[in-house]
């Protein structure tokens, strides 16, 4: 066969290896790969369509890539790595980038999208209908004459008909020269019996299908402005829908090519006057003159601030008290897990490793419960044994009435909503302690114990001198990494208490008695109004530098343990 | 290598064909896409079918998101061009916030001049922010007084009546709820925001100074003993034995008082058993007011350049503000029209008119700045009412210069 020829000639050049391929391996993998391209193919038309140019643009190439990586003969390495790497990309990389980007920006719910967006809200809101203005029901169609997009108005003051075209005073259309529609003026009036009827068509007026109109042609209409007084062209009838048309006054207008907006009236709470120019301001908003100190338009969009996120951190003064309470309660909460976890788990973990204990394996199947359900699931049931009126834990366990006024108040009062996160985080940590040193003691060969005791160890010496170090050598990382996992432990805490109680004095962030940093961040970045998730990632950023300079001191001091052996 | 080959015109070819696909040709029939969460689906589900089978140019397709996380999700859609073009069951008080994450569009030049009047008082001008509408009430929420009238034959007029034991208000331990102490802090002319004078909410805090000070130490006088105490899960069952005589509530506690619950089976018919009172007058005789809640639909801007789906959502969104929509809807589930025939006709029913009568409403503030009062508002509320501040006047003051703090550093 070819492929085995192949090979013998590879051999005699002395090059890497080939493998021979089966005949079935192609077809599955060239059914792999269509489908893969199938789905990419897919994914671009639909992204053409929306003309994100960028995106696809990505995908051909990512697509060539994983195509040339599987077709091409030899390069095996790279077959096993990139399902791998893909993903590595797309879930870690992109993911750590982009956090890492944002905490220079100053994205959030004030600065949400990009320049454009902002443009396009401020000239969809750049107009004011004028009070006690006229308003007409509209007919989209065109002129006869001419061709041109024009629109049939009948007015609701009077029940006018007139006939409007772009940049032109609208015409009235005499009695007799339009046809009234058989519906009724509004659309869905109650009473079809007295309803006002607006013009369906006239001589002269061709109407359009609406619902037929391309995108391009809509705008046309939507675009189409009426004169109402030739000297003021800011005043014009317009209609947004195709179905109402309104006296409408132009409040800004805007620049294509300078990307300004100039003010055409004062505001009427005097902010900034006609003739102002709003420029693009670096922090992301339209002020006069784009000088920050001036008013600015509403609309806001995301731009680079540079170190602002983090200086906000080390400089708010509202921040600063909360944000300390926070973090020391993280630090105790982290080490006071891992320490009553550990303590726990290993002292059930010798207990059970007495050689003269019988019914063993039934008491660790029991241990492990706790770690074997689902932790959102215990914390539910945690929440519900610790309710202050009803709950298991002060009814029954604590002997006090239901419904009592001076119960303890976990989860609701800050001291014992403290130590009922501990509490549970110590049932449902302690399971994975008591295996790991489980596994780890009987690692341990029994002739070192039994040659402290005939050297006269006693049974705390030989705990302390002998197995406690040989514990540590291969407990320690794990120890760590425990660390590490319950300094951003956000499960518990949210599920338990959402970081709350809520109750001690005012600031303006909201911050409550068991939020620990992970879930203050959350809070910065998700809840309530002021999304903020330049200052969340600028927040992450730092979590990140204190836990991996944490992690790293202490894995180089476990070394110092390695020693022992 | 004849496989690379291959690979490579199968890449080609996909790249040819996908140009190809831009020119898209025009639609006949236009989808409208509306967002909701699950309780506004099932209540508009069925007008929102009608409206799609009577309209032959356009559908509707309803997609569910929670109702918690909806404006999130908007603000990533939107930027995207991925939006829907209705927000449905969305609050009022969400207005602001959204228009100022560029998220919503105007809809003044498509409301008739006198669309106003079709509405009960405030619920268009809940949708408005910053001079422009941005979407279309559909139903209303209030609280009011309600009374045991078999423990209390008559109104009463004056909170004074009220003694110790006899109130049921729910709130929580930590954030309290400053919307239904609202009226008793309106009794102290203490509104949450000044006014300005075209009666649109402001973003300067108005409970502070003096009318605050006094609402506080009212509230530390009267305590627990009188409020009851926080997150208190046997309100309805004490009302309906008479073991409170008064409940400050909304509509969506009539049902378990009509029908009773687990512990308290027998429930209360409104006239003979319970009935739904104004409130009353302050300690100095000042009318209180309650908040004007609006859940209604809003307009949402589909990103740069497009406009096309403008002239659908608006007829969907008439026809859900139109009066036989909105008397469907309380005909079947009980909402309170915002509009307003429609809520003349709905007044048959003793529950609708007892809600409206005893309204003595101002819509409640939309802007950014609301959002950010309640956590804030509610901590130092409950902590005076709780016996947590010895000095309450001066917690108050200061709880209003954060939330001043607060507000401003959002602009």
């Amino acid at each position: 066969m070819a492929a085995g020829k192949e090979v013998s000639k590879n051999k005699e050049k002395k090059v890497k290896p080939v493998y021979p391929v089966s005949l079935s391996g192609i077809i599955w993998k060239m059914a792999t790969l269509g489908i893969v391209d199938a789905v990419v193919f897919f994914m671009i038309m639909v992204m053409v369509a929306q003309e994100r140019i960028t995106e696809s643009i990505v995908a051909v190439i990512v697509a060539l890539i994983i195509n040339w990586i599987y077709l091409r003969r030899g390069g095996l390495p790279a077959k096993y790595l990139a399902p791998g790497v893909l993903f590595l990309i797309v879930f870690q990389v992109y993911v750590l980038v982009f956090s890492g980007y944002t905490a220079f920006t100053n994205y959030g719910s004030a600065h949400n999208g990009d320049q454009n967006l902002a443009i396009q809200t401020i000239k969809n809101a750049a107009y004011r209908v004028v009070d006690g203005g006229e308003d007409f029901v509209v007919v989209a169609g065109t002129d006869n004459k001419d061709g041109k997009p024009a629109l049939l108005l009948t007015s609701n003051v009077d029940n006018k008909v007139y006939l409007g075209k772009d940049g032109q005073e609208k015409v009235e259309i005499p009695e007799g020269k339009y046809t009234l529609s058989e519906a009724c003026a509004d659309p869905y009036a109650e009473d079809t019996t007295t309803c006002a009827h607006a013009a369906a068509t006239a001589v002269g007026f061709t109407p359009a299908n609406v619902s037929e109109l391309t995108p391009f042609q809509l705008r046309k209409y939507y675009s189409l402005r009426i004169v109402i007084d030739p000297s003021n062209q800011n005043l014009g009838i317009k209609t947004a829908d195709l179905a109402i048309a309104s006296e409408i006054q132009a409040t800004l207008s805007f620049d294509e090519k300078t990307k300004f907006f100039t003010a055409l009236e004062d505001d009427e709470n005097g902010k900034f006057v006609a003739g102002d120019v709003f420029k693009p301001a670096e922090n992301g908003y339209y002020h006069v003159d784009g000088k920050i100190k001036n008013a600015h338009l509403d609309a806001g969009w995301r731009v680079e601030v540079g170190l602002k996120n983090f200086e906000t951190i080390f400089t708010d003064e509202q921040l600063r008290a909360p944000l300390l309470k926070v973090i020391i309660w993280t630090f105790v909460f982290a080490f006071a897990t891992v320490g009553s976890t550990f303590l726990l788990g290993m002292a059930i973990a010798f207990l059970f490793n007495h050689e003269k204990l019988k019914g063993k394996r039934f008491y660790r199947s029991v241990m492990i419960l706790p770690y074997a359900f689902p932790a959102f699931l215990s914390a539910y049931v945690w929440v519900g044994l610790l309710n202050k009126e009803h709950g298991f834990v002060n009814t029954v366990l604590l002997g006090q009435p239901a419904d009592g006024e001076n119960n303890i108040p976990w989860l609701l009062e800050e001291g014992p909503a403290r130590w009922a996160v501990l509490l549970v985080n110590l049932w449902l940590g302690f399971p994975y302690m008591f295996l790991i040193v489980t596994g780890a003691l009987q690692s341990i060969p029994a002739e070192l114990t039994e040659a402290a005791r005939i050297d006269g160890a006693s049974p705390w010496q030989s705990f302390r001198l002998i197995k406690m170090p040989l514990l540590l050598v291969s407990i320690a990382p794990l120890l760590i990494a425990s660390f590490a996992f319950n300094f951003n432990n956000f499960t518990i805490i949210y599920l338990l208490t959402k970081g709350g109680p809520n109750d001690s004095g005012v600031t303006d962030y909201d911050v409550g008695g068991t939020d620990i940093l992970i879930t203050f961040v959350y809070k910065i970045a998700f809840s309530g109004t002021g999304q903020n998730y330049g200052l969340a990632s600028a927040f992450s950023i730092l979590i990140f530098i204190v836990i991996g300079t944490l992690s790293l001191i202490s894995f180089r001091r476990t070394r110092t343990l390695e020693d022992i052996n | 290598m004849k496989l690379g080959k291959i690979a490579t015109g199968v890449a080609t070819a996909a790249l040819l064909m996908s140009t190809l696909t831009v020119a898209s040709p025009a639609v006949a029939v236009q989808n409208i896409v509306v967002w909701a969460d699950k309780g506004t689906i099932d209540t508009i589900k069925t007008k929102v079918q009608a409206w799609d089978t009577a309209e032959s140019a356009y559908t509707v397709s309803l997609v569910q998101k929670d109702f918690s996380t909806v404006r999130d999700a908007l603000k990533v859609a939107v930027p995207k061009g991925q939006g829907p073009d209705i927000l449905a069951g969305a609050a009022h008080d969400w207005v602001g916030n959204l228009v100022k994450a560029n998220v919503l569009l105007p809809i003044d030049a498509q409301l008739p001049a006198n669309f106003k009047d079709d509405f009960v008082n405030g619920a268009l001008q809940a949708m408005k922010y910053n001079g422009h509408y941005y979407g279309v009430p559909g139903w209303t929420e209030n609280i009011a007084f309600l009374r045991n009238v078999k423990k209390q034959k008559t109104r009463i007029t004056s909170i004074n009546q009220v003694k110790n034991g006899e109130i049921g208000i729910n709130y929580s331990a930590t954030t309290s709820d400053p919307y239904h102490f609202y009226p008793f802090q309106t009794m102290f002319n203490a509104p949450v925001f000044k006014m300005d004078s075209g009666g649109d909410w402001t973003d300067t805090v108005g409970m502070g100074g003096s009318a605050g000070a006094a609402y506080a130490k009212w509230m530390k006088s009267k305590g627990t003993a009188f409020f009851g105490k926080p997150a208190d899960a046997k309100i309805l069952c004490n009302f309906l034995n008479g073991k409170i005589k008064y409940w400050v509530t909304g509509a969506w506690n009539i049902n378990a008082i009509e029908s009773g619950a687990s512990g308290c089976k027998t429930g209360l018919k409104i006239g003979t058993g319970y009935s739904i009172d104004p409130f009353p007058k302050g300690p100095t005789g000042i009318t209180p007011k309650q908040f004007l809640g609006i859940r209604g639909y809003l307009m949402v801007a589909s990103g740069p350049g497009n406009t096309t789906n403008v002239a659908g959502a608006t007829l969907l969104m008439r026809y859900m503000s139109s009066e036989a929509t909105q008397f469907s809807l309380y005909d079947n589930f009980n909402k309170t029209p915002a509009n307003k025939a429609a809520l003349n006709r709905a007044k048959d029913n003793p529950v609708i008119k007892g809600f409206a009568d005893a309204a003595n409403t101002v819509p409640m503030p939309n802007s950014p700045a609301m959002d950010a009062a309640w956590v804030i508002w509610g901590k130092a509320q409950t902590r005076i009412i709780q016996g947590k501040e010895s000095k309450p006047d001066v917690a108050w003051a200061n709880m209003v210069k954060a939330l001043q703090t607060a507000i401003n550093k959002l602009n």
